[in-house]
């Protein structure tokens, strides 16, 4: 056999590929086997990104299906106004495609966060807005006044619609002493312009810079 | 001489600590009006204990710690509370926050204190000394304020070997530490033998003083050497450099150990105060004096006698700056802290607090306005310039990016803020304001992080918890519907032994005929009559089950039953009538039973069929229709005659025509939908049907103005109203226990009815 092997130096080497694309082809096949990763991961990692305030303005019943949705269906990844434009950019950067606009047609993007407020005195608790809340972030029972638990609340504005005597507000969330944080300073080329980056460079801006 | 090491980076500003320090420490005057902040440390904001209109005395406890990691506020003159309410806040935000106020009485009365008789602290107990600094309200005087007790309680597993008291003092123009160790430095010896004593007396105690105050450092080590403690307790001085001052750049300087990232100096063996707090706990152990008063700093070039005050906590800014002197004309701006790491504040009415250290109003020749800002040149100084190695031009690009991965892999959570990359930046760039936002919108994302965290896991936890009630509530069914089944199988078989199958209509149908063998006709009539009611039922009910199935792999079964039992119910018609007509006693109750079997086989024959939802009520429409006209045709043919039940036949007219109303209005909304399955869906679903509403009520919205929108809500209102109406009569109608709920809500719309009203005729 060695004998054969070493006069035929083709055929040696075509053996020895091919024995070596069989080991390989079994570490692969236990590997998929004893690696299998159950689920879809890209749908955990769209999901983290997503706001989680689970509004349904998307037109899904939830993140998560939003989620699957974008994961499985190729559905847009502009549908998503509480996240705004920093979610879609985040999306974008995690499927690698090009960052769309938000779609107006589910939205807009509110400058501040919103939470719902119940008008305590006007509640006749009905137990409405409870089971329209997606987090369970509305505190009551049958005939006794309901609550919202602020730090709970996603701001979805579900609950609204379907109480009956309109006693929910959205009310947006002060700046606290904890999270007020300093302005971020224009940069330095919105200070002084893109083009003058010599002295004079610089344009006269009005006629009394001219003037002056 | 001990070895101290270099700080990396640093800057050497101009120093302006001269001019304060030309007047001696002077005891600022007990102002008419205190106003203490309850949060005036890191942590819980302290809580009331006081109300408004209490009498209190100086030294008395305002407000109690909410917490471990909190520190009470004490009253520091006496006199009477005369608010507890929201005040602008020494901070840079300028936002307000609570705060007690006090009226003083200027007899500046004090309350019991309770000092060490001996003077001896000796002979307390480690947990004596942290309950009696606690209780003081001592937080960290020289910036954050971090309640003392949190700092000198390390870790149970770390042990600390050296400690530091930190009078540094790096910043440019605040004297307050300097004149606090001329004039006390007796108290802080005996502070630092305290601190000693409670941290299990740490092989290094040292007092860190930078060269530029020998002043300090001599009398510091003549009190050291008068306590005959100079085996026990080091001055080390070391060059002068801004930012020596910060905690992990002095432990670096005096101990060469570095802090580790997100560490605490405790990691490493070293506890840190700052040399207020030491003279501060000192007072707290040995006179059970509180914490109420203050050093502080008063200069700049716009007060005409700059100098450190003694000051009252809760002491307004403004008057401090009156007794100094101050020209507001003069002022460019009010900064609380240092030129570097001070901040700017609008109002002058703000309190001296715990951490209050300086009050600088500079010229605008002294600390001019920022230039702006040129373009980054890349010339790496402020890299050499940061004292903790980071690479401030990177961080400014991703800062100004907002990309925060990317800023926290470069440590920027390391930044202290000490702004000497700013000040050497050539190009004018606020490159240390540029990371305050940055870490501040880093904090803010986190909390939003994990508050979305939460929300993920209890929209996951609701949406299991309702598939686990709805899988329940089928259970449920299905084991009725087999228990039913079972009873049934049960009765038919006892009923009759013989019968081998298990139908029950075949066994009553069996039944009845033995039966008719023995008894009498009228009976047997009877029997056969109960076998085709209680066969009718049965359809119907098997009916109802097949309709349940429907969509379900069921359902072919249950169809396939109901035929069956028709087939079973039509026999014992048959022998019904067949019996009858053997009888030849036709009855009104035969005929009522004919028709009733009619009816239903009708409807059986619908189900069967399949018809779609729209055909099987157009169905519907059409027999109630020919139904409602056969029964106007009698009622009118009964008024003619006056017969007795024209009232029940009227009764009867209206509720048919009340079904054909519902199956028009079903018939409507049907055709709204589309007709399509999704529909019935949506509508089972609420949180799609409020996804849905919400959805086109917010496309409408978007188009209307103001008059319009306040038309629609009338409108909205208007209708949502007569619903409610409509509710309330039948809660009424019907005696429920919601009518108190249904009046409160009509009520409740009829105002706000009326109130939109004014609004829109205040437009209109």
């Amino acid at each position: 056999m060695i004998e054969f092997l070493l006069q035929h130096p083709i055929i040696a080497a075509l053996l020895a590929l091919a024995s070596l694309c069989l080991i390989f082809g079994a570490i692969l096949g236990f590997a998929s086997v004893k690696f299998k990763v159950e689920g879809n991961p890209v749908i955990d990692q769209i999901d983290a990104i997503l706001p989680q305030t689970q509004c349904g303005q998307c037109g899904h019943p939830g993140c998560r299906p939003y989620a699957t949705a974008i994961a499985e269906n190729g559905e847009e990844i502009n549908k998503c106004p509480p996240g705004g434009q920093a979610t879609i950019n985040a999306l974008a950067d995690l499927l690698d495609v090009e960052a769309p606009t938000l779609d107006e047609e589910h939205g807009e993007e509110s400058d501040v966060k919103k939470v719902a407020f119940v008008r305590e005195d006007e509640c006749i608790g009905c137990t409405k807005c409870i089971q329209a809340c997606p987090v369970d972030a509305i505190l009551g029972a049958a005939k006794q006044m309901h609550t919202i638990v602020t730090d709970l609340c996603t701001g979805c504005d579900l609950c609204v619609d379907p109480c009956p005597v309109d006693c929910i507000d959205m009310l947006p969330v002060e700046t606290t002493l904890q999270t007020w944080h300093w302005e971020l300073p224009p940069s330095s080329a919105e200070q002084v312009g893109q083009s003058n980056l010599i002295a004079t460079d610089k344009q006269p801006r009005s006629e009394q810079d001219k003037a002056a | 001489m001990r070895m101290t090491w270099e700080l990396p980076g640093g800057i050497h500003p101009a120093e302006n600590k001269r001019q304060s320090l030309q007047e001696p420490l002077a005891i600022a005057a007990v102002p008419a009006r205190l106003v203490f902040p309850l949060s005036q440390h890191i942590g819980a904001p302290a809580r009331p204990v006081v109300a408004a209109g209490d009498r209190v005395l100086k030294g008395q406890v305002i407000a109690e710690a909410a917490g471990f990691v909190s520190a009470p506020v004490h009253a520091s003159s006496s006199g009477t509370v005369t608010e507890i309410g929201n005040h602008v806040l020494p901070h840079p935000s300028g936002m307000t926050g609570p705060c007690i106020t006090i009226e003083t009485d200027g007899k500046d009365e004090w309350t019991e204190l309770n000092p060490l008789e001996s003077g001896d602290f000796s002979e307390l107990s480690n947990d004596d000394i942290l309950q009696r600094i606690q209780a003081a309200g001592i937080a960290g005087m020289g910036g954050a304020g971090f309640p003392a007790r949190v700092k000198l309680s390390p870790p149970p597993n770390s042990t600390i070997d050296t400690l530091i008291i930190n009078g540094t003092e790096c910043e440019p123009y605040i004297t307050a530490d300097d004149i606090l160790m001329r004039n006390r430095a007796g108290d802080i010896v005996k502070g630092v033998q305290i601190l000693a004593q409670l941290l299990g007396k740490p092989e290094n105690v040292l007092i860190g003083v930078e060269d530029n105050k020998p002043e300090a450092a001599e009398t510091l080590r003549q009190a050291i050497r008068d306590h005959g403690a100079d085996k026990q307790i080091e001055v080390v001085t070391f060059p002068t450099k801004y930012p020596s001052g910060g905690e992990k750049q002095l432990i670096w300087i005096l101990t060469g150990r570095e802090v580790p990232t997100g560490g605490l100096p405790a990691n490493i063996g070293v506890v840190v105060q700052n040399i207020g707090s030491t003279e501060a706990i000192y007072r707290a152990v040995v006179e059970g004096r509180p914490l109420i008063s203050r050093i502080t700093t008063v200069t700049g070039e716009a007060v005409q006698r700059p100098r450190n005050y003694e000051v009252l906590l809760g002491t307004p800014i403004n008057e401090l700056l009156a007794q100094s002197d101050y020209v507001a004309s003069k002022a460019s701006r009010l900064v609380i802290g240092g030129p570097m790491m001070g901040y700017a504040v609008e109002s002058s009415d703000i309190p001296v607090v715990k951490t209050t250290n300086c009050i600088l109003v500079p010229t605008d020749k002294e600390l001019p306005d920022p230039q702006a800002a040129n373009p980054c040149i890349r010339c790496g100084i402020c890299a050499t310039a940061c004292p903790v190695s980071l690479l401030p031009q990177q961080l400014y690009w991703y800062a100004q990016s907002q990309d925060h991965e990317k800023l926290q892999a470069h440590n920027l959570m390391d930044c202290i803020e000490c702004g000497c990359c700013s000040f050497v930046c050539p190009s004018n760039i606020p490159l240390v304001q540029n990371y305050r936002a940055a870490k501040g919108e880093i904090r803010n994302a986190a909390a939003e992080k994990q508050k979305s965290d939460l929300a993920r896991q209890r929209f996951e936890a609701r949406q299991q918890r309702l598939e686990k009630e709805q899988a329940e509530k089928e259970a449920k069914q299905r084991a009725r519907k087999e228990a039913a089944a079972a009873r049934k199988a049960k009765q038919a078989s006892s009923s009759d032994e013989k019968a081998d199958t298990n139908d029950p209509v075949e066994a009553a149908v069996a039944k009845a005929k033995a039966a008719s063998a023995e008894q009498g006709s009228d009976e047997q009539r009877n029997k056969l009559q109960k076998a085709v009611d209680t066969a009718a039922r049965r359809v119907e009910r098997a009916e109802e089950k097949a309709r349940d199935a429907e969509g379900t792999d069921q359902h072919d079964k249950q169809q396939a039953r109901l035929a069956d039992l028709k087939l079973k119910l039509e026999q014992a018609q048959e022998k019904l009538t067949a019996f009858d007509q053997e009888q030849s006693a036709e009855s009104a109750a035969d005929k009522a039973a004919e028709k009733k079997v009619q009816a239903t086989l009708e409807m059986a024959a619908e189900a069967r069929s399949g018809q779609s939802d729209e055909q099987r009520i157009s169905a519907t429409i059409e027999k109630l229709e020919t139904k409602l006209q056969g029964l106007v045709e009698e009622l009118h043919a009964a008024r003619e005659s006056r017969a007795d039940h024209v009232e029940e036949l009227q009764g009867r007219v209206v509720t048919w025509e009340k079904k054909l109303d519902d199956a028009r209005e079903e018939m409507h909304s049907l055709e709204k939908s589309g007709g399509s399955n999704d529909s019935s869906n949506a509508e089972t679903d609420p949180a799609a049907l409020a996804i849905a509403k919400a959805k086109a009520k917010a496309a409408a919205m978007a188009e209307m103005d103001p008059k319009e929108k306040l038309q629609a809500q009338v409108e909205s209102i208007e209708s949502r109203l007569e619903k409610a109406r409509q509710r309330l009569q039948n809660a009424i109608d019907e005696e429920s226990d919601n009518v108190d709920a249904f009046q409160a809500g009509v009520d409740k719309l009829e105002a706000k009815l009326t109130e939109t009203r004014e609004e829109l005729a205040k437009l209109g």
